[in-house]
Parts: C-alpha cells; sequence; structure tokens
C-alpha cells in the first residue's frame, strides 16, 4: 500500500530554512544531511530539500491559532515574514491573517470561534414544517447544552421530533412533539436543567423527562 | 406540443405502425446523442398516434424518464370530437341522452384507451364521462396477438426471465383496463377502504357505468409540475397523501393502483389552504395477496428494527423464484439494505442521496438482470408504482420519514401480523428444477351479477390445475366463449411456472363479473 509519508519543499539555504522552521513555526529536526532535512510538529511532516534555485511554488502552511492578534503580531517580529491581510472574516466563525514568510512559504493564520462566542443561533436542521413555536423553544433549550454535543443534539432532536411527527401521520412538529423529542434525545443527567428552563418559559413538560426522584 | 389525431387507424395499419415503432426504437439506440432528442420527438409521436397499447407504452416510458420528448404523452394528447363518440354513448344508454346528461362539453383530457368529458346530470351534479375510443378493443386486442410474437431474445432470454408470464399480465391488464365496469368497481373499492387525509377518489355513478363508459364526479385540480411553487407545507401534505397511500393500499388492503403516471393526479387547494390530492384511473390495479404483503413488509420492518431476517426467504414468499435469487445469496444482505434505504433511516429520507440504480450496478454488476427475471410480471407493476412514487417525491422537492409514516399508514396491528407471520421455509426442491411450485395457499372464485355476489368459493391452490372442472357451466360456457381467457394457456402456465399468487382472469358479460385468483 503507498501513503503519504511527508511534503516535499525545496529550498535554497537548507540550514536557514531548517531554523526559520523550527523557530518561527515550532517544528523540530528528526534528521538532516547534506541535500535535505526531515521536519515535523507532531502533526505534519515537511522534507525539506536543498535546491541551487529558489522554488516556483509557495509552500502554503495553516496554522491554528487560540488568538489570532498576538500570534499575528508575534510572527511579525521575525524578520523577512510580511503581513499580507490581517483579521479577515471568512464567514460568521472564522477569521484569519495571511503572511508571507522565507523559504517560499505562506501563512494562513487562523481563529475559530463556536456559536456562543459570535453569538449565533444556528438553523435547525429541518425538513417537515415547523411550529414557529416549537423552533423557538428548540433553539434556546439547546443553548442548555455543553457546547461540545450542541450541534450533534440539535440534528438528533430535529430529526427524532420529525419520525414523531410523522408516525402520527402529520407533516407538522408542534411544540408538543419537539419537546418530547427533546426528552427523547438527551441524555438523563441534563433533564433537571432541560424541565427547570420549560417551567420557566411556562412550557408543560409531559412525562417525558427522567428527573431524581426528591 | 400535440397530436392530431382523429381516427383510430385500421388493424393492418397498426401493424405497420407497430413495426414503425420498433424500428424507431431500435435506430435510436444508434443514433449519436446530437441526433437523439429529435428522434425521441419522433417516437413519441408515433407512440401517440398509435393509441391503445403502444400509448400506454408510451405513458410508461414518459413516467419513468426524464426525457421530456414523451411529456405530452401523459397531458397534451389532443382528443377526438364529441361527435366521434356519440354513437358509443347514444349505444350504451336506452335513455335519450339529453335527458340523462343535458350538457356534455368537447373533453380536454385524452388518453390510451379513452378520453374525458366534462357533463351535467340531469339534477346538475357535475361529472366527468370516459368514454372508450370506438374500435379501441379489437385495437388492443390485435396489438395483443402482435405481442405473442415478440421474440424473447437479449437480457430476457440469457437470464430466462418468464416471457409468457409477462405477456400474460400485460393482456389481462388491457383487456381488463378496456372495461369501464371493473375500473368502475375498482375504483368505488378504493373508495370505500381508503379514508386518507389529503386524498380524493372521484365519487362514481353506477347506475351510468357501462363497458364503455364510466362517470365520475368532475374533480378540478392542477398538475405535478404546476405545484412546485406552492409553499413547503402544501407540497409536504401531498407527499405525505401519495406516501400513506401507497403504504395503505399495498400492506393493509393489497391492491395497488397501478399507473402512476403524473397524468393521473390533480392537485388543488381546499377552504383552509390544505392541499388535496385527487388520485385518478383505476383501470390499472395490481393485487398482491396477504401472505406476499406480509413477507414484503416484516422484511422491511426487520431491516428498520435491525432484526436478523432471512431476505431471500422472504423474497421467496414474495413470488421470486428461488432458484435464481440463490445466485444472488451473498449479495442479499446488501441489497436489501439498498432497496430498503428509505425506510430504514431515521430521519427525513433526501431521495437525492439514494441513487438506487448506481448502487445495484456496483453490487450486482450483470447479476442483477438475475434480481429482476427472478421477480414474477405483476411485481413490475408494484416496482412501477414505487417508481411513480420517488419520481412524484422528487419533483415536489421535499424528503419525508418513510419508516415512521409507514408505521402510521398500516398500523399497529398490521405491522404485529407481519412480524408473526411465518415464512414458508426454503426446501431444497425450490432450488432443483421440481415439476410444480406450490407458492399460493388458496384457489379464490368469485361470481357478482349486478354486484351482488352469487358464487363465492375458496379451494386449495392446487385446484387451479382442474379450473374447467371447477367454474359453474353457466359461467365456463361464457368464459369459452370469450376470447380474452385461455384456460388451457392458465392451466399450462400453471404447470410450467408453478402455483403463484396472481389473478389467473377476470371476465365481466352482459350481467355478471367473474374474478378467479390465487392467494
Amino acid at each position: 500500500m503507498r501513503f503519504v509519508t511527508a511534503i516535499l519543499h525545496p529550498v535554497e539555504n537548507l540550514d536557514r530554512a531548517s531554523d526559520f522552521f523550527c523557530t518561527a513555526l515550532g517544528f523540530s529536526v528528526q534528521n538532516q544531511c547534506a541535500y535535505g532535512a526531515l521536519l515535523e510538529n507532531g502533526a505534519v511532516t515537511i522534507r525539506l530539500v536543498a535546491e541551487t534555485t529558489s522554488p516556483q511554488v509557495p509552500l502554503h502552511l495553516e496554522l491554528y491559532s487560540k488568538n489570532l492578534i498576538d500570534d499575528t503580531q508575534a510572527l511579525l517580529k521575525f524578520p523577512e515574514i510580511i503581513l499580507l491581510t490581517e483579521n479577515s472574516q471568512k464567514n460568521s466563525y472564522r477569521i484569519e491573517s495571511c503572511l508571507q514568510a522565507p523559504h517560499g512559504v505562506m501563512l494562513t493564520l487562523y481563529q475559530e470561534f463556536n456559536e456562543d462566542e459570535v453569538n449565533i443561533v444556528p438553523d435547525l436542521p429541518i425538513c417537515l414544517d415547523w411550529e414557529n413555536q416549537a423552533v423557538a423553544c428548540l433553539q434556546t433549550l439547546l443553548k442548555y447544552l455543553p457546547i461540545e454535543f450542541r450541534q450533534l443534539a440539535r440534528t438528533r432532536v430535529t430529526e427524532r421530533a420529525e419520525v414523531l411527527a410523522a408516525e402520527q401521520g402529520e407533516i407538522t412538529v408542534t411544540l408538543e412533539i419537539a419537546v418530547q423529542a427533546l426528552a427523547e434525545s438527551t441524555p438523563h443527567f441534563q433533564h433537571p436543567t432541560l424541565v427547570a428552563a420549560l417551567h420557566e418559559r411556562g412550557i408543560a413538560t409531559g412525562t417525558h423527562f427522567h428527573l431524581p426522584e426528591s | 406540443m400535440s397530436f392530431s389525431i382523429f381516427s383510430i387507424p385500421a388493424l393492418p395499419a397498426r401493424l405497420f405502425n407497430c413495426l414503425k415503432i420498433a424500428f424507431a426504437t431500435w435506430q435510436l439506440k444508434k443514433l449519436p446523442t446530437a441526433e437523439r432528442e429529435q428522434a425521441h420527438h419522433a417516437l413519441a409521436a408515433l407512440l401517440g398516434n398509435a393509441r391503445g397499447m403502444t400509448m400506454k407504452i408510451g405513458q410508461l416510458i414518459a413516467s419513468g424518464s426524464e426525457q421530456t420528448a414523451y411529456q405530452p404523452l401523459i397531458t397534451s394528447i389532443k382528443p377526438l370530437p364529441l361527435s366521434a363518440l356519440l354513437p358509443i354513448l347514444k349505444r350504451e344508454f336506452s335513455q335519450p341522452l339529453a335527458d340523462i346528461f343535458p350538457e356534455i362539453k368537447e373533453s380536454a383530457a385524452a388518453a390510451s384507451l379513452g378520453q374525458v368529458h366534462y357533463a351535467r346530470l340531469a339534477d346538475g351534479r357535475e361529472v366527468a364521462i370516459k368514454i372508450r375510443y370506438p374500435g379501441i378493443v379489437e385495437t388492443v386486442k390485435a396489438e395483443l396477438q402482435l405481442t405473442d410474437w415478440l421474440p424473447s431474445a437479449g437480457p430476457f432470454k440469457r437470464w430466462q426471465f418468464n416471457s409468457d408470464d409477462y405477456k400474460q399480465t400485460l393482456r389481462q391488464q388491457l383487456l381488463r383496463e378496456t372495461d369501464y365496469r371493473i375500473e368502475a368497481q375498482t375504483q368505488q373499492r378504493f373508495q370505500e377502504r381508503l379514508s386518507i387525509k389529503g386524498l380524493c377518489i372521484p365519487k362514481i355513478y353506477p347506475e351510468f357505468c357501462k363497458a364503455s363508459v364510466l362517470v365520475q364526479s368532475w374533480e378540478t385540480g392542477c398538475r405535478l409540475h404546476e405545484v412546485s411553487d406552492w409553499s413547503k407545507k402544501q407540497r409536504l401534505e401531498i407527499a405525505k397523501t401519495l406516501l400513506v397511500t401507497l403504504f395503505q393500499s399495498l400492506f393493509v388492503h393489497g391492491e395497488i393502483h397501478g399507473d402512476p403516471h403524473s397524468g393521473n393526479y390533480l392537485f388543488r387547494l381546499d377552504a383552509e389552504e390544505n392541499a388535496i390530492t385527487v388520485l385518478l384511473d383505476y383501470g390499472c390495479t395490481v393485487l398482491i395477496s396477504k401472505p406476499r404483503r406480509l413477507a414484503l413488509l416484516k422484511l422491511i420492518d426487520a431491516y428498520c428494527n435491525q432484526q436478523p431476517i432471512n431476505g431471500l426467504q422472504c423474497f421467496v414468499a414474495m413470488g421470486f423464484d428461488a432458484q435464481k435469487l440463490k445466485h444472488l445469496e451473498n449479495e442479499f444482505p446488501a441489497l436489501c439494505a439498498a432497496l430498503f434505504l428509505p425506510f430504514t433511516q431515521t430521519k427525513a429520507f433526501d431521495l437525492e442521496t439514494w441513487r438506487l440504480a448506481n448502487t445495484l450496478q456496483e453490487l450486482l454488476a450483470e447479476k442483477r438482470w438475475w434480481f429482476r427475471a427472478a421477480g414474477s410480471a405483476d411485481l413490475l407493476l408494484l416496482l412501477r408504482a414505487f417508481q411513480g412514487l420517488t419520481q412524484h417525491l422528487t419533483t415536489l422537492q421535499v424528503s419525508l420519514p418513510w419508516g415512521a409514516l409507514l408505521r402510521y399508514a398500516v398500523g399497529e396491528s398490521v405491522l404485529q401480523e407481519a412480524r408473526d407471520f411465518v415464512l414458508p421455509e426454503l426446501s431444497v426442491q425450490m432450488f432443483n428444477n421440481q415439476p410444480l411450485l406450490i407458492k399460493a395457499n388458496k384457489l379464490c372464485v368469485r361470481v357478482y351479477e349486478n354486484d351482488v355476489v352469487t358464487i363465492s368459493l375458496d379451494l386449495p391452490a392446487e385446484a387451479a390445475l382442474e379450473l374447467e372442472s371447477l367454474i359453474p357451466a353457466a359461467v365456463l360456457a361464457e368464459i369459452k366463449a370469450s376470447v380474452e381467457v385461455d384456460l388451457v394457456k392458465i392451466t399450462s402456465s400453471l404447470q410450467q411456472q408453478g402455483i403463484f399468487p396472481q389473478v389467473l382472469f377476470e371476465t365481466v358479460t352482459e350481467r355478471k363479473l367473474c374474478r378467479v385468483w390465487l392467494e
């Protein structure tokens, strides 16, 4: 079986390029000889090879950042790094900066945000007809779930609600059905929080939730 | 586009027309893509000109093809002038026509065997009169004789398709469709059985229905392609009605509408803006016996609930040829998973993701012909019903949870019955060339006189081999006089193919309707 082992990148000055990858980009040298060096950062392996001419095709590298502004400034302190674009918004959840680095390298630094951080409530992946009240209720209550599981829960609850409606011969998802789907598709330990949130909004919870006996 | 036809061609001309169609079809395959579009239109014109069986074939192509050339065969055939059909009406009714129908308009809707006219009854009720084309019965019979000459070649021969079964099914269906009294009874049966929200089955006026005339309530609505700009809710309502109608007809009542081309549907909105689906034309229906439909439901249910099941056993119980299916034994679980994918998804199913033809091609390659050849001819009509359904749902651009709607449509008791249904064991003989395979439970004979059952016999299935000795003499004489029913041929076919659930024949005389089937 054939598989990719490394990204090949020709450079004019092997020692200087190797030093740049290690100091600026966090790579470490695995092995090096006169005509090449194998670098890796735990996720990506790059083989730098010595060429007499400068590379024709740049190597594009994407770098994850927890703080785009600080990390961009930190990179700009290295000589020969030039800022091309700064903090440009690619979509609601992502901003990025583009930098031109030496040795034929282009850098894209990006930072991603979750729906809470950008204060966006994503649409439910609905196929049937939904009552507005049911959509609003579900979108609000999904916020009570941990962000890591929320997208999965959003899909599961929506799909379950539509199946429940269809089993009753209906094509419209009502508030009652949405609440039932929420109860059936979420772990029991989250039910007390969800029930409290529903009661707060004056919405009947029925008998679908599992609550610890008081 | 419309076809200009003012008379049905004479019989010798039909043979020539059929030959022209066969030649055009053969040539079509050889043409470069650029010229094919024009050739499709030419073939559609030939099919439309022919009416009768050939036009039915054109409608079949239209409903199963994305080729727009054939669409006029469903919606734009130019009707005959009323004056050409008045003699038929006058012959069928003893009273003066004006006394029964004070108003009859020219037709705006022509079909393969007849055309529909708006009319008003003496009491003011609006009705649709479907009038059979003059001479169409003889034409269809002549065309059916031509089918006997069809060679069994290509995949048909290579994969051992039962061509006699196909020809017999075609013959039975077409001849049945030419008698509007049978259609009227079928339509009434559907109306009595199906009570589905959003479904409208036009009311039959039996007192005015004759062999060549069918009178039903006048229904209005638009065509399927015209509802694409309706609200999503309304399109969902239509899609649900179509799904529930098929599931309930098939699994609960065992009789489905077998002609699902878009010309047989009308859509309108009621006073509350809810979508109403009008289902027309009950000439072609398919009877699926209880063991066969329970076997299919059991299989689908098992796949939905991820329960172990022998798919091969289920398909054999549905009437598939065990010997041919044996070739696919290893692929069967994957085949069933692909076939029943819309049901097994626990969410609304997006038909765009199905790609059944590609999956079957990848899974079975040439062996897919074994699967097709293993099914009896009437199952082709069932397949057509499902194919029509998926096409309509695709046009509507909505997704629905099939599994959930199936549970709703059939109800818990029928589902439980399917779960409890004991599948017939697969015997070694099924995989050898055994002389006689019996898969039907009983032979049913019913004779109706003026809509009242006068003879009702339930016999062991094997009795089908001695039909002549079982049928009452008076009825037998009428059957023998009929050119549509060939008892010797039916018996011979049963001996050769085995005794499978099927309709053996149906005859209608002046006052009597005789139905004989294997359940």
